[in-house]
């Protein structure tokens, strides 16, 4: 059984990885384009992806594209396999009904 | 793990909360879809607005040789567009199956086939009958990757049918400008909204 993961279970952390996880496999997405999908600020999704990063979900890459910065984040093997254990563990209580720790 | 951006820690999660977690979630994936499918999307929208733009002015500028044109046009546009989709953004190409393709084919392939059929129609129908049917293609498209897709093809259709009964002799200088021009600033606006993979 499938167990809550409190670091994706977090409602914009959520957002990011449903985002992220729609990606190919190495494929990434700006941090401008994520910011718009998930509707975040610039520092709500710095801090959030902070956290992804640290427990290993995601990949953030900076480079220069000409003289510009551009941010990349992607998902990690592990990241993709903790969010769909996640969105599991989402089902299984909607399929049982209950409240589950 | 301490966590300044958990203000509330999720200890138990009851139904609602499931379900409206997992409602997030698929609007996030229908959401980042469709921004990869513009991304992807625009290079081909931009590729067949050149191509008409290029091919409706030989057609008024040369008459005699716009068969030809066109046959070579649209060759080219039919291979750059499957390239575009096998090799182009990685995690469009993720989403380019073997159905796309063949749609694609399959529509190109009835339309060679009706203007064989037509044979000896005016190149005024014929040219109607292409612009609807390849924007008819991206309003179906629309309904399962994206409604910009939909509305693309809606003013591409009204200004073809608006040429077609209006523009006189100016038609295929209507149909470079207006049609191929839609379809390049639809392609832009794409760009600029969609998400590169």
């Amino acid at each position: 059984m499938s167990g809550l993961n409190d670091v994706i279970h977090q409602a914009m952390r959520l957002k990011i990885m449903a985002a992220l996880n729609v990606l190919g496999p190495d494929s990434a997405l700006e941090f401008t384009r994520l910011k718009t999908l998930v509707a975040a600020t610039d520092g709500n999704l710095g801090a959030h992806l902070d956290t992804l990063e640290k427990a290993g979900y995601v990949a953030i890459e900076k480079r220069f594209v000409g003289k510009k910065p551009q941010t990349r984040i992607k998902p990690t093997p592990s990241g993709r396999r903790a969010f769909a254990e996640h969105v599991a563990y989402l089902r299984e209580i909607l399929d049982g009904g209950g409240v589950r720790a | 793990m301490s966590d300044p951006t958990t203000f509330r820690r999720a200890e138990t999660v009851d139904a609602d909360e499931a379900a409206s977690a997992l409602r997030d979630i698929a609007r996030t994936e229908q959401r980042t879809r469709e921004a990869l499918y513009y991304a992807g999307g625009s290079s081909i929208l931009m590729l067949w607005g050149i191509a008409w733009a290029v091919g409706y002015v030989i057609t008024y500028l040369s008459p005699p040789n716009a068969n030809l044109a066109w046959t070579v046009i649209n060759i080219l546009g039919v291979a750059a567009t499957l390239l575009i989709g096998y090799r182009g953004p990685r995690a469009l190409s993720a989403h380019w199956d073997r159905r796309a393709s063949s749609t694609f084919i399959l529509l190109v392939a009835f339309g060679a086939f009706t203007q064989w059929l037509l044979g000896d129609a005016h190149w005024r129908e014929i040219s109607l009958f292409w612009a609807t049917l390849g924007m008819g293609g991206y309003i179906v498209a629309g309904l399962w990757i994206g409604r910009f897709y939909i509305l693309c093809g809606s003013v591409v259709i009204a200004l073809s049918l608006a040429g077609y009964f209006w523009s006189g002799p100016w038609f295929p200088l209507w149909m470079a400008a207006l049609g191929g021009g839609s379809l390049i600033l639809g392609g832009l606006w794409l760009r600029r909204v969609g998400a590169r993979g």
